[in-house]
């Protein structure tokens, strides 16, 4: 991948608008307790980075604004920065894909990649942990998901259709998030193009 | 006598000693188990206090211990064949040691993580990725990194207009007129990026960045730390 001198700039723009969303807003939301932050932030994430896509349509443009969001999120006040940053990448590096494998830009490669680009949130969390604990961490969630529905007399799959509800919901959300990523690029380019014009014509 | 500690320093102040050890804890920390695991953590904690003591900081945090007690309380009373048992819970002591496993070996990677995230500059992270492929973005952090005040400012002027003019009485459009209008921005910084680039023809291809090199002293370092790595992971194999 090779992007020219003004795709780098646009992705290092893009970057550092998802890089202060996720610094800025992420703070705040941190403090306030909020639940599903990476979800939340995910998604306006992914939004931005989708928007990138369709200003510079070429494989790579995603990642790249993922990455040095990213990188900008290490510079974040909070303490635990590696598996936000860990998330970022992944998501941009999912949607990416999708658009890549999708061929022509289309609006229902933007809502598949958005939509699956958010339900890491999901999973992140339980990889994660899995990597820095080790195996043991599965078999003891587990563990307490097996006893606490029994407690509640409530069976096993009951917990996997409140995951699979949830999956469910993320996968809605991040659709979302690429429609409105297609729609909102194809206004900023349709604003480019109306400003090109007027500087063309005063010239 | 005295330049004994400086050459020392010298030596476990460089990237490739970060990189060196960081690689190190992570093997010792994921292949060994037990008592083992135990003598690993030691050694990852002296090292991490020699080479990089900012990856320390994460224990001096409330919030880190709290996440390692629960890991260890939940795993041993929730563990198979429990000693003391009340409803689903009991104690168990397979689980209490799966628990402390579990533990030393995140304390290992987190020390190990954030000392290499703490020793290695921003501008190292962006040469290696452009190495991997990833070509230009090291430009593009180093722009992003100077935007960063610009555009914080410009998105809340956005949001400030829009609220100002009951923008946000339709939620949907106001989150589509507030991503447009955010990236607009954006995109007009980064045309402003461009222009100042190509007056002073600059060109990303042509930026030639350090190769990453392993120092002679170091040498010595690695060599001891591959030794103890195979030595562990023999034994507790």
């Amino acid at each position: 991948m090779r992007l020219s001198l003004k795709e780098l700039s646009i992705v290092a723009a893009l970057g550092a608008l998802w890089g202060s969303v996720e610094i800025g807003l992420g703070s705040l939301l941190h403090v306030w307790n909020v639940p599903f932050i990476g979800a939340i932030l995910g998604t306006i994430g992914i939004a931005i980075a989708l928007v990138g896509r369709v200003v510079v349509p070429r494989p790579g443009a995603t990642v790249s604004i993922a990455v040095v969001a990213a990188l900008l999120k290490a510079l974040s006040v909070g303490g635990v920065v590696l598996s936000p940053m860990i998330a970022i990448v992944m998501e941009g590096l999912i949607a990416d894909a999708v658009l890549s494998l999708g061929g022509r830009p289309r609006r229902g490669t933007f809502v598949v990649a958005g939509a699956l680009a958010v339900v890491w949130n999901l999973i992140h969390p339980i990889l994660i942990q899995g990597l820095i604990f080790g195996t043991g961490i599965i078999t003891m969630y587990t563990s307490v998901i097996e006893k606490g529905a029994a407690l509640f007399g409530l069976s096993a799959s009951s917990v996997v259709l409140v995951f699979v509800g949830l999956a469910a919901l993320y996968l809605a959300v991040g659709g979302g998030a690429g429609l409105l990523a297609w729609e909102a690029g194809r206004s900023v380019l349709a604003r480019r193009a109306v400003g090109a014009d007027g500087q063309g014509g005063a010239a | 006598m005295k330049s004994m500690p400086r050459r020392l320093s010298a030596t476990l102040g460089g990237v490739d000693a970060s990189v060196s050890c960081f690689a190190f804890s992570l093997v010792i920390g994921i292949c060994c188990r037990d008592w083992w695991l135990l003598l690993a953590l030691g050694l990852a904690l002296t090292l991490a206090a020699l080479v990089y003591p900012a990856g320390l900081r994460p224990l001096t945090r409330l919030r880190t211990w709290v996440l390692l007690t629960i890991i260890v309380l939940s795993s041993t009373l929730v563990g198979d064949d429990p000693l003391w048992s009340l409803g689903p819970l009991g104690i168990s002591p397979s689980g209490a040691l799966r628990g402390a496993n579990m533990a030393m070996r995140a304390v290992i990677i987190i020390v190990a993580v954030t000392g290499l995230v703490s020793s290695v500059p921003i501008d190292r992270i962006g040469g290696f990725l452009e190495r991997l492929g990833l070509r230009g973005l090291g430009f593009a952090v180093g722009v992003a990194f100077n935007l960063l005040p610009l555009i914080e400012r410009s998105l809340v002027t956005s949001w400030q207009a829009l609220r100002l003019r009951a923008g946000l009485r339709r939620p949907l459009t106001a989150v589509r007129l507030m991503l447009v209008v955010a990236v607009s921005d954006c995109l007009r910084c980064a045309d402003e990026v461009t222009l100042a680039a190509e007056a002073r023809a600059f060109s990303p291809d042509a930026v030639k960045r350090p190769p990453f090199t392993w120092r002679a002293r170091t040498l010595p370092l690695v060599a001891t730390l591959v030794a103890t790595a195979g030595v562990l992971v023999w034994f507790a194999a």
